[in-house]
């Protein structure tokens, strides 16, 4: 088991680059001729990459999400539409401006009518 | 600062360059300045917003990856090569829900890019067995691992965190721990009946 930890160091260290110049030829001589050896690196060297690597891309998926977190989204999905006309943009911006003028419109209108009607009554 | 970047107008060159070097203010350029044209691509090809982050991010990160691996060469565009990733893990997924698949509505040209498609997809299936045998592993050891390996902290940094009393301790745990998940990943690896010598 220590044994085997040992090898484990040894190769961690080797494959990422923490030997030193005389340490690593060492090593690769070692390797050269022992196949079992090589095994053993080539699976850890595929291991640990693995787990560098997906710890690489999740450290640049938060950088990423906060960059996307800054940009101006709803100017950019609308102008992605290009089926939505100008006209629909104006809608969608003044609608609520156009459906208290049409309100106030249909308010003065009754309003009128029912003077025309009873208006009489007043004055 | 950002804006000045963009005003300068870098070149494709300059972007690749930048992401070499992991400068946060040329990813930022870049991605921004992308970005509406994936939106455009994936919001007229039944897909929403939230789809056109997931596979815009994709497509940048397998550009980074590329790049910092030194396994990238300007043959077309950067734009041309982004849009061609994202059409194509686009088209993936909407093939994969079975989505209506009539042709897709494009916007830009594009290069294939099958060959990135099936070493993202591999990469994908290791990754999701790594998980997989992260949760087998259970705590502390998933911890332990996530801090070291995946988010770069120190034998000391560890030892603190999780109260050994010194870093050799912790090392040891390390060893324990790595040996554990070494074991159920290739276990799980076998299952799936993938080979990793390539």
């Amino acid at each position: 088991m220590d044994m085997e930890k040992e090898v484990l160091d040894w190769i961690e260290r080797y494959v990422t680059g923490q030997m030193s110049e005389e340490e690593r030829r060492h090593f690769e001589l070692v390797l050269q001729n022992d196949e079992a050896l090589q095994e053993k690196v080539g699976q850890q060297k595929f291991f640990l990459s693995l787990l560098f690597e997906a710890g690489a891309n999740a450290r640049l998926k938060n950088q990423l999400n906060k960059i996307h977190d800054s940009l101006p989204i709803e100017e950019l999905i609308d102008s992605c539409k290009p089926q939505h006309s100008k006209l629909y943009v104006l809608w969608k911006r003044y609608r609520v401006a156009v459906a208290i003028a049409a309100s106030m419109g249909v308010l003065a209108v009754s309003l009128t009518l029912h003077y025309m009607y009873y208006g009489s009554g007043i004055g | 600062m950002l804006k000045k970047i963009i005003n300068q107008e870098l070149s494709d060159t300059d972007f690749v360059e930048g992401l070499k070097n992991n400068s946060e203010l040329q990813l930022e350029a870049l991605y921004k300045l992308h970005f509406p044209m994936v939106l455009q691509f994936i919001l007229n090809n039944s897909g929403t917003v939230e789809d056109a982050k997931d596979v815009y991010q994709e497509s940048i990160i397998v550009l980074y990856n590329k790049i910092q691996k030194g396994d990238f060469e300007l043959v077309s565009k950067l734009k041309t090569f982004i849009y061609s990733v994202a059409r194509r893990l686009w088209l993936k997924k909407l093939n994969s829900k079975h989505r209506k698949t009539s042709p897709l509505r494009d916007f830009e040209e594009s290069i294939p890019v099958e060959d990135e498609l099936l070493k993202v997809l591999e990469k994908e299936e290791h990754f999701k067995i790594l998980q997989i045998s992260l949760e087998k592993l259970g705590q502390p050891c998933k911890a332990l691992i996530e801090d070291f390996y995946m988010q770069g902290l120190s034998m000391d940094d560890l030892s603190e965190k999780f109260g050994y009393t010194n870093s050799e301790n912790a090392k040891n745990q390390k060893y324990k721990c790595l040996l554990r998940l070494k074991k159920i990943f290739f276990m799980e690896f076998s299952k799936e009946n993938t080979d990793y010598n390539h």
